[in-house]
């Protein structure tokens, strides 16, 4: 797997450890895998929206799409929502993984 | 092993998954830019690593997502020394010399700097160039907007980047061409790969105006972004611009699309210096290296 810009920030390793500890085929886990990372890849850039001026949304949706494993998207975010915007995202992330597990094990 | 049962926990993400794209689709700019591209995770890592195995990095990719914070390294050093490309080799040397901002190099400084570039592009430019220089070989550059090449030129007749618009003024030398029949291949391409550059600031343009038009109306230049490498090859087509908006240089559309200045603040710190090329044998574009 590849990078994308915030990978550094997020560690999803206890989601992907307690979905491959299960007894279930692979393309199940393949799939529960890629349904983590699409919640956690867009959960972010809504974080990241919400946050965002409107005017400057568009750049920063171009900056994904073009160059989605740039670091410069984090200094973009830097100098246009917060300074410690890298801290926030680490954050967001550890407390989307937590409710990500809940959901996991949930019985409902 | 935990009780869970996979398929109930792949029934509970996908209806979060659901539920947070319908949120994000709310979002009206992202609504309109996701109908091109793709809200996929999946997609986006395959694109970055076509992306990145282009520039040479692919040993960089292995397990990252899965890493903690602090396993990744800025890019240029993860690289092992002999993977690095003539322009990571470029930035590794040139970034310790140059100063970040707008500044004239001496000479001695001058001459580090175009035996760099020389080495690793292939390309002879001067800062000083047959008694000519600019006040500045470092500046911030602007984006800029296209230029009327001929008379009745409209901005539908440009093939790229029309979001950028076209300056309701002429260039500082006038048209490219005298009418739309005699507009050349190469018109085409100076007006397409412009610079401006502050002459109206040189001490003596006003006194030899006549002379320095003559050799600065379409001289050739190398401009190269200090921050990621990327160089282009452009004649200076303007002047400009004004010393009130702190910036140095203005460069065509294309230019800062080939610098990668194109998008966010459209401006960066850039290095300009003459192409000597008297047998016009290198070409203008974005130049690979």
């Amino acid at each position: 797997m590849s990078i994308l810009f915030y990978d550094h920030l997020i560690n999803k390793e206890e989601v992907i450890i307690l979905i491959e500890s299960t007894d279930e085929p692979e393309n199940h886990k393949s799939r529960a895998k890629q349904l983590v990372d699409d919640i956690i890849h867009q959960e972010i850039i809504n974080f990241i929206l919400d946050k965002l001026e409107e005017p400057k949304h568009k750049t920063f949706l171009y900056l994904i799409e073009e160059r989605p494993y740039d670091p410069e998207i984090i200094i973009f975010l830097q100098e246009h929502v917060s300074p410690t915007i890298d801290r926030e995202l680490q954050e967001f992330a550890s407390s989307l993984i937590e409710e990500i597990k809940r959901d996991f094990l949930s019985e409902e | 092993m935990p009780t869970t049962n996979l398929a109930r926990s792949i029934a509970n993400l996908e209806k979060r998954s659901e539920s947070v794209r319908s949120r994000l689709l709310k979002n009206k700019t992202a609504k309109n830019f996701f109908k091109k591209s793709s809200l996929i995770a999946f997609d986006l890592r395959e694109k970055s690593g076509r992306l990145l195995a282009g520039a040479g990095l692919v040993g960089t990719l292995l397990a990252l997502p899965l890493q903690p914070p602090a396993a990744i390294e800025p890019i240029k050093a993860v690289a092992s020394q002999d993977a690095l490309t003539q322009r990571q080799k470029l930035l590794t040397k040139i970034q310790d010399v140059l100063p970040h901002n707008p500044s004239k190099l001496t000479p001695e400084g001058a001459t580090t700097v175009e035996e760099m570039v020389k080495e690793h592009t292939g390309i002879t430019a001067k800062a000083y160039l047959e008694g000519q220089s600019l006040n500045h070989h470092l500046g911030y550059m602007g984006f800029e907007q296209h230029l009327k090449r001929y008379p009745g030129d409209s901005l539908a007749q440009h093939d790229e980047i029309q979001e950028a618009g076209m300056a309701p003024g002429l260039g500082a030398w006038g048209y490219f061409a005298r009418d739309a029949n005699q507009f050349t291949t190469k018109d085409y391409l100076n007006e397409k790969y412009y610079v401006a550059v502050q002459t109206l600031y040189l001490e003596n343009w006003n006194q030899d105006f006549a002379e320095l038009r003559d050799w600065y109306k379409n001289r050739k230049v190398l401009v190269i972004n200090p921050v990621n490498g990327k160089a282009v090859v452009a004649v200076i087509g303007d002047a400009g611009p004004a010393e009130w908006t702190g910036k140095q240089f203005g460069g065509s559309p294309e230019v800062m699309q080939a610098l990668d200045l194109h998008l966010g603040p459209r401006k960066g710190a850039t290095l300009l210096l003459f192409v000597d090329d008297p047998d016009n044998r290198i070409p203008l574009g974005p130049v690979n290296y």
